[in-house]
């Protein structure tokens, strides 16, 4: 994976660590060090993603964001804050961004946010497919069937969700915020490792159908769906 | 109907009643006494009207006397359309050869010569006459007498009519003024009592808005609102605070959990980085309760945008369940959750926050059965989760509560007195309450957390 991306972010520490990573990553960055000089930037085009702080010296993030999105910027925006609180992610994302990311923040979900929106706005020009396969996986989202090796595998609704997701981000990183969020539909973080429990139920039932592993455990950071 | 019916409840109750009470009498004794002046007017011109009546009649009779003599006289004593028409008026003529009576059983004793004066007639007692006579010396033997009896009892009658036609009046004006004046006053207490209802639960935009009379109720609202006013600018200096505070600490604990990310990276040694992960979840804890305590202040003083919808409950708690049934089987706790369908007006991501947060805890506390129910009666949404743990005193239970909102527990368990309180944080943003209980009579007892919020009734009638 690979792009351009611009970072507008006021803490030069913190924005040291997120261009050193998404270089890491394979990823062009441009970095701005506030509101004005980000908002230049931007209308220039070209970036893939914008990484935008909302609170920065100048002009503030959220003016920035609807600013762009009035200048038909297409690239895609991931919020940045430390307001992490439900008013300021609906705010941030009917302003027009595409995923909010709370400070503070693990990289790795900085990256996988990154990964997610990037693809998100390839895979909307390609259309979604209906079936989706990893390995010797085979997921039906119309007749909503998993088949493994032509075996059919049952799962429960949830599971088959969680599945989906998954294979959607296949090769991706995905935290466990993100499935919780787009598997469930809830936006906190639970201190237990509810999410863990469910990914090893179903990796044991796509296990039980034989075949190697294809859910990847990413140690401090989510999981991998890989090929095997 | 109902609502109706309440609202007329509210305008007669206690001060209204008094109030009309007040009016009614008021308004009769002013009435009343007005009636009363005007009958004493009233017997005051009556009485001059029959004594110039009477004094006429003797003038006309004397005139007849003089021109005719007595023959003429007696004739038109006993012509009807005569000076007598009148059946009010009597006369009587005394002669030597005895008394000639007009309408009068008997001639009245003491009669007044010159001006018509009050005499007893007809028997009556002599120390309250109510006949008005003058007599006239005709001759030497003959003496004529003429008088009028009151006429009373119509104008008695009349004004018994007057009477209660006026108290009828007075009691009809006095209730329409007392509605009235209760409709406007509870108008003006009901704009002040919503006003510092609205400011109680953490709205506080909201101000009291009634065009000024320069009165008493114009006194409490501009007290209320400058009131509002200020615990308005502490809220929104405070919101500013926290969000700076927020930004301030929050970015350092940023740095540091990158900076942990680096090391864990970039080191190849196990124990380094199995130290560098337990700082990293340290930071991450200290990170979440930063974020607790702070999303915690913003829902107490109800700085959080109205996003209240609403939510099948049984729903929402169900797919919690259902969340949380493969975690709770992996640590050999069953959940068994008992769900009535029941609505409530709720914003669903709190409240799913709050009913985790509970679910979380009962998980950590119980022993190996967790009751998740759903239930709904007397307008009330039940939401209890019980576990079979220590449970919590009795007599501890507020104290608890009070002190979980200090964190206090939050210091020495992380995560846990914050759940509890954001709980009842939650519960009391939305209209309700939490309840703790006894799980079961067993030992040990086990908690039973309970939210408890207003049902939503559907239909025009239900208020936002």
């Amino acid at each position: 994976m690979s792009g351009k991306v611009l970072l507008v972010e006021d803490d030069d520490r913190l924005a040291d660590h997120i261009i050193a990573g998404l270089a890491e990553a394979g990823y062009t960055v441009d970095r701005a060090g506030d509101g004005r000089d980000g908002l230049f930037l931007a209308s220039d085009n070209g970036y893939t993603a914008i990484i935008l702080d909302r609170m920065l010296p100048g002009m503030d993030g959220l003016s920035v964001l609807k600013a762009l999105r009035a200048a038909q910027v297409s690239a895609a925006i991931i919020l940045l804050s430390a307001l992490g609180s439900t008013d300021e992610r609906v705010e941030g994302l009917s302003a027009g961004a595409d995923d909010y990311v709370a400070k503070p923040f693990a990289f790795s979900e900085l990256l996988a946010r990154l990964q997610a929106v990037c693809r998100r706005s390839g895979v909307q020009q390609a259309g979604a497919p209906t079936r989706l396969v990893c390995g010797d996986l085979v997921l039906d989202r119309m007749k909503r069937t998993v088949q493994r090796a032509s075996r059919s595998v049952a799962v429960q609704a949830r599971e088959f969700k969680l599945l989906e997701y998954l294979m959607l981000h296949s090769d991706e990183l995905v935290t466990r915020t993100m499935l919780l969020e787009h598997v469930w539909g809830y936006h906190f973080d639970p201190s237990t490792n509810v999410i863990d429990v469910h990914v090893s139920r179903l990796r044991r039932k796509l296990e039980d159908a034989g075949g190697p592993p294809l859910i990847q455990t990413v140690r401090g950071a989510g999981y991998r769906m890989v090929a095997g | 109907m109902k609502r109706i019916a309440r609202r007329l409840q509210g305008l007669l109750s206690g001060t209204i009643v008094r109030l009309v009470l007040g009016f009614f009498v008021l308004q009769f004794v002013i009435a009343t006494g007005s009636l009363m002046l005007v009958r004493a007017r009233m017997d005051t011109i009556l009485t001059a009207d029959r004594i110039e009546q009477v004094d006429d009649a003797r003038n006309a009779l004397l005139g007849t006397w003089r021109s005719g003599g007595v023959s003429a006289l007696r004739q038109a004593l006993d012509d009807p359309d005569g000076p007598l028409g009148d059946p009010a008026l009597f006369a009587a003529l005394r002669e030597a050869d005895g008394d000639q009576l007009y309408g009068v059983d008997s001639i009245p004793a003491a009669v007044p010569s010159a001006r018509p004066g009050r005499v007893a007639i007809d028997g009556e007692d002599p120390s309250n006459p109510s006949g008005l006579a003058v007599m006239a010396q005709l001759n030497r033997d003959t003496t004529l007498v003429v008088g009028a009896r009151k006429v009373g009892s119509g104008v008695a009658i009349a004004f018994a009519e007057a009477a209660a036609l006026t108290l009828v009046i007075t009691a009809l004006v006095a209730m329409a003024a007392a509605l009235a004046l209760g409709f406007v006053l509870n108008r003006r207490t009901a704009a002040i009592a919503r006003t510092a209802r609205a400011l109680a639960s953490g709205n506080f935009a909201a101000r009291v808005d009634h065009p000024g009379y320069r009165d008493g109720f114009d006194e409490v609202r501009d007290q209320i609102n400058a009131m509002a006013e200020r615990i308005d600018r502490l809220v929104t200096e405070l919101q500013t605070i926290s969000a700076s505070l927020a930004h301030d600490l929050r970015s350092p604990v940023a740095r540091v959990r990158a900076a942990l990310d680096n090391a864990w990276k970039l080191t190849s040694d196990p124990a380094a980085a199995a130290a560098i992960e337990l700082a990293s979840a340290d930071a991450e804890g200290l990170d979440r309760m930063l974020v607790g305590a702070l999303d915690l202040s913003r829902m107490e003083t109800g700085m959080i945008a109205d996003r209240r919808i609403p939510v099948d409950v049984a729903e929402l708690v169900g797919d919690l369940v259902e969340l949380y049934e493969p975690l709770a089987e992996s640590r050999g706790v069953t959940i068994a959750s008992e769900l009535e369908t029941a609505t409530a007006l709720a914003d669903p991501e709190l409240l799913a926050r709050a009913v985790s947060n509970l679910i979380e805890n009962a998980l950590k506390y119980g022993a190996g059965q967790l009751h998740c129910n759903c239930s709904c009666s007397d307008g009330l949404v039940r939401i209890a989760i019980c576990d079979d743990g220590v449970g919590i005193a009795a007599e501890d239970r507020d104290t608890a509560l009070a002190r979980f909102s200090r964190l206090d527990h939050a210091r020495t368990t992380p995560g846990v007195g914050l759940g509890l309180t954001m709980a009842a944080a939650v519960a009391s943003l939305h209209g309700g309450t939490i309840e703790l209980s006894d799980a079961s009579a067993a030992d040990p007892p086990g908690l039973c957390v309970t939210i408890v919020l207003p049902v939503y009734e559907a239909g025009p009638a239900a208020d936002r």
